[in-house]
């Protein structure tokens, strides 16, 4: 389900997401899920799918292979290492945790594109837009927590049904 | 038990780390097609990628046709019934004339090229809004082979980057990491074409005493041996000169209009960066 709902998100935005929004304008889904990977089916799942998902944006884009893949690996450490600070499963924990994350993954990706050579200019609106991100990210991500933990829920009631 | 399901945790992370690491290392400066399994993810994705574009036409249509009607609430039924007939007629024969129009673009261009061309259309765009490339709906087994050039009625887009056998990966000419060899057209002043984050260009390499001037056009010089000679590329928007600088700041903008690309041309030559010729040499 998890990497179902991301790869649409990763094709949606290949295909109309970022014709319509501000270019570095990116609600992060991949974060999203790997904060409730991380709850829910712990360490190994979350990093896979971190990974796994970094790893099919660096093919359908003209990245360096493997950037997003180190970039969502990354991500996911920070997850790890904040989740000893925020709670993961309060509403506020997944607000600040995510949101927080988004923003170092933008700005490591800006570190990371510099030190490939490639023309990043940091300016106070490319900042804003990064904030925006990060701040409208850890607003969906209680939502999407809740509809991944009801689909959870219900699939697992269904198999339990089955059996 | 605890220590040691940290010090999984922190192995599972170091793992994917120095994977990561390696690829990039391997990776960074390089351009290469797609592995087989690569392939094998991008023949499963890129279906799903067309009908997430197709469905997403459709729905932009249908809510323009709403907000279209909203001004039409008050009139009788008939009538709306009509205008709504009429309507859809109508944006279904611009829909025709437009592709028509852009259809016998490509055919006078097609018919100015001398090699063969295969038609494609773009199915998605880069997701990450840092680089810029398409994903088009033709690959190995329509011919297509890495570094042919793609061209649309306006000018060069690109080149491909990689390629499975029914889709293709184009690397814009507005992509940082993309390089044309250029001349300008009225003077045969050289540079190199390299992009820009805005969705515009610069000629690299150009001498202070070059003769460049806004408005002159820019066109392929043939020399990179992926891009015939004579194509257009755009047109100088700028130029700077920098008394301490030993080029000229030579700004382009792109023939092409990136933000619209639909349909494309692949031009089916060998791949110069392959050829056993070069090899030899």
């Amino acid at each position: 389900m998890a990497w179902g709902l991301s790869l649409i998100y990763i094709l949606l935005k290949g295909s109309v997401v970022n014709e319509i929004a501000p270019v570095f304008f990116d609600i992060d889904l991949v974060v999203v899920i790997t904060a409730f990977l991380l709850m829910r089916s712990g360490t190994v799942g979350a990093a896979v799918f971190a990974f796994g998902q970094g790893m099919l944006i660096d093919l359908l884009s003209a990245g360096f292979l493997g950037l997003f893949a180190l970039l969502y690996v990354l991500s996911y450490l920070c997850l790890e290492l904040g989740a000893r600070f925020f709670d993961l499963r309060s509403v506020q924990g997944q607000f600040i945790l995510v949101g927080l994350v988004v923003y170092f993954r933008e700005l490591v990706l800006v570190g990371l594109l510099d030190a490939f050579a490639f023309e990043v200019v940091p300016s106070a609106s490319l900042f804003f837009w990064f904030g925006a991100s990060a701040f409208f990210t850890g607003l969906i991500a209680p939502l999407i927590f809740s509809i991944l933990s009801y689909v959870q829920i219900r699939t697992t009631g269904e198999i339990k049904g089955a059996v | 038990m605890k220590p040691l399901k940290r010090i999984r945790a922190y192995w599972v992370w170091v793992v994917f780390v120095f994977v990561a690491l390696v690829l990039i290392s391997f990776n960074a400066g390089k351009r290469r097609s797609w592995t087989p399994v690569e392939q094998v993810v991008i023949e499963i994705t890129a279906p799903l990628q067309k009908f997430i574009r197709t469905s997403a036409k459709t729905v932009e249509g249908a809510w323009l046709k709403y907000f279209g009607f909203v001004d039409l609430r008050e009139e009788n039924t008939r009538l709306r019934g009509e205008i709504d007939n009429l309507r859809m007629q109508n944006d279904l024969y611009r829909e025709l004339v437009s592709t028509h129009a852009r259809l016998r673009e490509l055919l006078q261009f097609k018919e100015s090229i001398r090699s063969p061309v295969v038609a494609a259309q773009v199915i998605g765009r880069d997701p990450t809004g840092w680089f810029e490339s398409i994903l088009i709906d033709k690959g190995t087994q329509a011919g297509l082979r890495l570094n042919m050039p793609v061209v649309d009625a306006r000018g060069v887009i690109g080149r491909l980057v990689a390629v499975s056998p029914n889709y293709a990966k184009v690397l814009l000419i507005i992509d940082q990491n993309s390089a044309v060899d250029c001349l300008v057209q009225r003077s045969r002043e050289k540079g190199v074409l390299k992009g820009l984050p805005s969705q515009m260009c610069r000629l690299h390499y150009v001498s202070r005493a070059a003769d460049v001037v806004v408005g002159d056009k820019i066109v392929t010089s043939g020399m990179d041996r992926i891009f015939p000679k004579g194509l257009p590329v755009g047109e100088v928007m700028e130029v700077a000169d920098t008394p301490w600088e030993f080029f000229k700041d030579v700004t382009v903008k792109p023939s092409a209009d990136f933000s619209k690309l639909e349909e494309v041309l692949v031009l089916l030559k060998e791949d110069p960066l392959s050829s056993p010729s070069r090899k030899t040499k």
